[in-house]
């Protein structure tokens, strides 16, 4: 569907690239990465807005790097929807119908079908655009970009400015539009739970390079690189050096403290790592319950020394005993309220060894 | 859209002939000589049936408009100066004529509310005094060179508030009640007897005297129009018509308001005058 | 109490009220000087027609000139980048800096090098002609187009010629159902004080065309020559046509275009 090679682009001082991508089978592939990481600039150089300094785009297929926008049959929804003012919402809609000609009857079966897709009967009339609610608006610009079936969709933070509850009707108006229609769908996101949920595969853009690029488990669990982890919001990342290597794989390494972490291929004596465990991945050892197998390496002691409330979520700042290492805990709140803890209390906590994952540094 | 297109062929169908059917003559003039061309080439095109195209502006900026274009028959500038720059510039064929004389006056709104009676009058305390400016212009030229010859320049100086640029401005400070009394040519109050008087200065206090001068230029494209029309404007009837306007056309009659003035010519300005 | 803002409201509009009521003095003004024998005189006479004829006429053709060559010029100063950018958006500022008489002169020497004389000798004659008066005020206008339509090109963002080249829209496309019609406001705003400068423009004019009567003497130029001959009735009539036909052009053109919006 989407394939990149060596794809350089330039802006200011801004360099994009060499990225190398290639979209498979999946549909719907999330871009993930913080602002001013060059996600935009990669979709307007995909859609030939912007010539590449070097390398190639191929759309399902074709090399169309050096094909006009017009010409590579993607539609185009940017974070400001950019809806024609001048136009009013059924003009708006149809109006890559009439650029491309398309024959009448069609494009009025066309357009009932995604006037009901996107729930838009009510709305055609209407005259102006910009007095459209921010939901309606999204609709339209969809339907607007739609209509002229185009083979892919590319999509810039298109929910960034909407509340919690429009968002989510939307994201999940996405998926049907990507399952019914069949559209390859490009969307550019700096919102994780969004990338996560929609996106078949996720790709991790930070300063114009691919980081990774994975299913949500691997960019979730299994981080490549220092960036992401950090990206994703790893609070409790560790640098250590490797002790040992054992037989069956496991790998022993220590800075203040000392931790079992699964096989790694580069890990060798003395080879630095970093290691990192999601905070809602800290097991607490609730005491007088047995501990189970998997959850025998890596146990530590530890005191409270903050809590933070969010809504559904506590966080539990803990300091390990007999050094300066710091762990957040995330627990949802009816764990909290079963385990009823304060700030000073002591408690034991376990760093599943399946949960850790593992970066070799230099 | 196709309104607007509309009303303008509607409008291009209604514009001023642009080409002339036969030949025209090409006049480039002072605008202090409107009024009498205006007549004159009226009552030419009568009498002959050859248009006479004026151009009219400062005798200056005409005079740089026939140089770079090199186009028009005959150049009547305001004054004599410009006429010698003409000839200077090797741009005049033929000698130049005389149409008219100008005098200096002192032009005071109509009914002379204030008692101007002379130059000495000048050197009134918080008289206001307005005069074309000597740099530039002819009449402002005259005008300081007739109260350095009388020797009340200095002590007139601190009256003079307005100096402009053109004859035209000079004339209209009147109306506009900008000074109390311009040194100019006692023409401009022929012009406007309702609002403007003339008080001349007596015939030993007036040093020199201007001219309206007329020549028919180098690069011609009608020569014998132009001839035709510079002989008709020295003509009997041609004079009439300066007569009428105010104008003094006879030397003579010229000679009366001073009797030793020397005519045309230029006057060296002294650097901080 | 519910606050109003009126401290505020008041100072924002004092001096717009302060101004219309100077405009209205120097327009009254008139009246000191106004003469009904001068005013009968120059409507009747023919002069005064082909003056406000040929002042309509070379104003909307100049106009539509300078607003046909700057909407691209605008457009390409606006968006596009290319060497020498920067020189150039200053150089293009020049006929407003320079003063029209002044412009006028560079227009006949210009006539006077080669290129001039090549023109002529294809026929084409440009001083003392109505040519002459449009090049004129072309000069003089187009500055101010440019200016005024960078800025309204530069408020349009590119995100919706963008979104329009993907629909299917050439370059040229998108140009022109997008991007000209959200400039039309600006362009409208552009079209009318390109115009009423080009209807008052008189320096430049008067240099390049001369002020023959019947052929290249406008309404300002005869203005000018009626305040020559100190003839302040007649220049006072010829202002008040002026102003009369303007402000009718202008609130007509205005409503015009407005209403089919």
């Amino acid at each position: 569907m989407i394939r990149v090679e060596q794809l350089v682009a330039q802006r200011g001082n801004f360099t994009l690239g060499p990225l190398d991508l290639d979209l498979g089978k999946e549909s719907y592939l999330t871009l993930l990465g913080p602002s001013g990481s060059g996600k935009t600039l990669f979709l307007e150089t995909c859609m030939g807005l912007i010539p590449p300094g070097s390398g190639h785009v191929w759309l399902n297929g074709q090399d169309v790097t050096s094909s006009r926008p017009e010409q590579r049959h993607i539609s185009y929804l940017p974070q400001d929807l950019a809806l024609f003012p001048h136009l009013n919402v059924r003009e708006n809609i149809l109006f890559g119908a009439k650029r491309r000609r398309i024959d009448n009857s069609i494009v009025a079966d066309r357009l009932n079908n995604l006037l009901t897709l996107l729930e838009l009967h009510g709305t055609i009339n209407r005259g102006d655009v910009t007095t459209l609610s921010g939901g309606e608006k999204q609709r339209v610009a969809l339907a607007r970009a739609l209509l002229p079936q185009p083979r892919m969709l590319f999509l810039d933070e298109p929910f960034s400015a909407l509340d919690a509850t429009i968002k989510r009707q939307l994201q999940v108006k996405l998926r049907e539009v990507n399952q019914q229609l069949g559209v390859t769908i490009l969307h550019v996101t700096h919102d994780q739970e969004e990338a996560f949920m929609l996106g078949e595969k996720i790709a991790v853009m930070i300063q114009g390079k691919l980081c990774q690029i994975g299913s949500r488990d691997d960019i979730y669990y299994r981080p490549e690189t220092l960036e992401v982890a950090r990206f994703l919001r790893n609070q409790n990342i560790f640098e250590m050096t490797v002790e040992e290597v054992l037989p069956c794989g496991t790998v022993q390494m220590s800075n203040e403290l000392k931790l079992t972490v699964p096989k790694h291929e580069r890990a060798r004596k003395g080879q630095r790592f970093a290691t990192g465990i999601r905070s809602e991945e800290v097991v607490i050892i609730r005491p007088n319950k047995p501990i189970g197998p998997e959850l025998q390496e890596n146990l530590f002691r530890a005191n409270v020394t903050d809590i933070l409330a969010f809504g559904g979520t506590h966080t539990l700042c803990i300091k390990l005993q007999g050094s300066n290492t710091t762990i957040d805990v995330e627990l949802p709140n009816c764990a909290m309220r079963d385990l009823g803890y304060a700030i000073g209390d002591d408690l034991q906590i376990c760093l599943r060894k399946q949960s850790l994952w593992t970066i070799p540094l230099d | 859209m196709l309104r607007i297109l509309f009303l303008i062929s509607l409008l291009c169908c209604s514009m001023p002939i642009r080409g002339e059917a036969g030949p025209s003559i090409v006049v480039f003039a002072g605008a202090a000589s409107q009024p009498p061309l205006e007549e004159a080439a009226d009552a030419f095109q009568t009498r002959t049936g050859i248009p006479v195209v004026l151009h009219f502006g400062g005798s200056g900026a005409i005079l740089n408009q026939v140089r770079l274009t090199g186009q028009g028959d005959i150049y009547i500038p305001g004054s004599p100066d410009y006429m010698d720059k003409a000839v200077a510039f090797k741009m005049i064929a033929g000698t130049p004529i005389t149409l008219a004389y100008l005098v200096p006056a002192l032009i005071v709104a109509e009914g002379n509310p204030l008692n101007i009676q002379n130059l000495n009058d000048l050197q009134r305390e918080n008289l206001r005094i307005g005069i074309a400016d000597p740099d530039g212009v002819c009449v402002g030229l005259y005008a300081v060179e007739m109260l350095e010859a009388n020797g009340i320049l200095d002590q007139v100086r601190p009256n003079l508030r307005g100096i402009v640029e053109s004859c035209a401005k000079a004339a209209a400070m009147i109306p506009l009640n900008m000074v109390d009394v311009v040194i100019g040519w006692r023409e401009f109050a022929a012009w406007h007897p309702e609002t403007m008087d003339a008080v001349i200065p007596g015939p030993d206090e007036i040093p020199r005297l201007g001219t309206i001068p007329a020549a028919m230029l180098d690069n011609a494209k009608n020569p014998q129009g132009a001839e035709a029309f510079i002989t008709f404007l020295a003509s009997s009837e041609g004079q009439s018509i300066f007569q009428r306007w105010g104008y003094l056309t006879d030397e003579s009659r010229a000679r009366q308001f001073a009797p030793e003035a020397s005519i045309g010519g230029t006057y060296s300005l002294r650097e901080a005058w | 109490m519910l606050h109003r803002d009126t401290a505020f409201k008041i100072s924002m509009m004092l001096p717009l009220g302060l101004l219309t009521a100077y405009f209205l003095l120097l327009v009254s003004s008139q009246s000191t000087f106004f003469s009904i024998a001068a005013f009968t005189e120059q409507l009747s006479g023919r002069d005064l027609r082909s003056a406000i004829t040929l002042s309509l006429f070379a104003a909307t053709v100049s106009s539509i000139l300078a607003i046909i060559i700057a909407i691209p010029s605008a457009y390409a100063l606006a968006r596009l980048d290319f060497p020498g950018k920067r020189i150039i958006d200053t150089f293009i500022d020049l006929p407003m800096v320079l003063t029209p008489i002044a412009l006028g002169t560079l227009i006949l020497m210009a006539w006077n090098t080669a290129i001039g004389h090549l023109l002529s000798n294809l026929g084409l004659t440009l001083p003392f002609t109505v040519a002459g008066v449009i090049l004129a005020q072309f000069t003089v206008i187009i500055a101010i187009s440019i200016r005024m339509l960078k800025a309204t090109f530069e408020q349009i963002s590119p995100r919706q010629e963008q979104v329009a080249r993907l629909l299917g829209c050439s370059a040229f496309g998108s140009f022109l159902h997008v991007t000209l019609p959200m400039a039309r406001r600006g362009i409208l705003a552009a079209i009318i004080l390109t115009w009423a400068r080009a209807i008052g423009e008189f320096g430049a004019t008067v240099m390049v065309a001369g002020t023959a009567r019947g052929q290249t003497a406008t309404l300002p130029s005869s203005i000018y020559l009626a305040m020559s001959m100190a003839d302040l009735p007649k220049a006072v009539t010829l202002v008040m046509i002026l102003i009369s036909i303007s402000l009718l052009v202008l609130w007509g053109v205005r409503i015009a275009l407005e209403s089919k919006s």
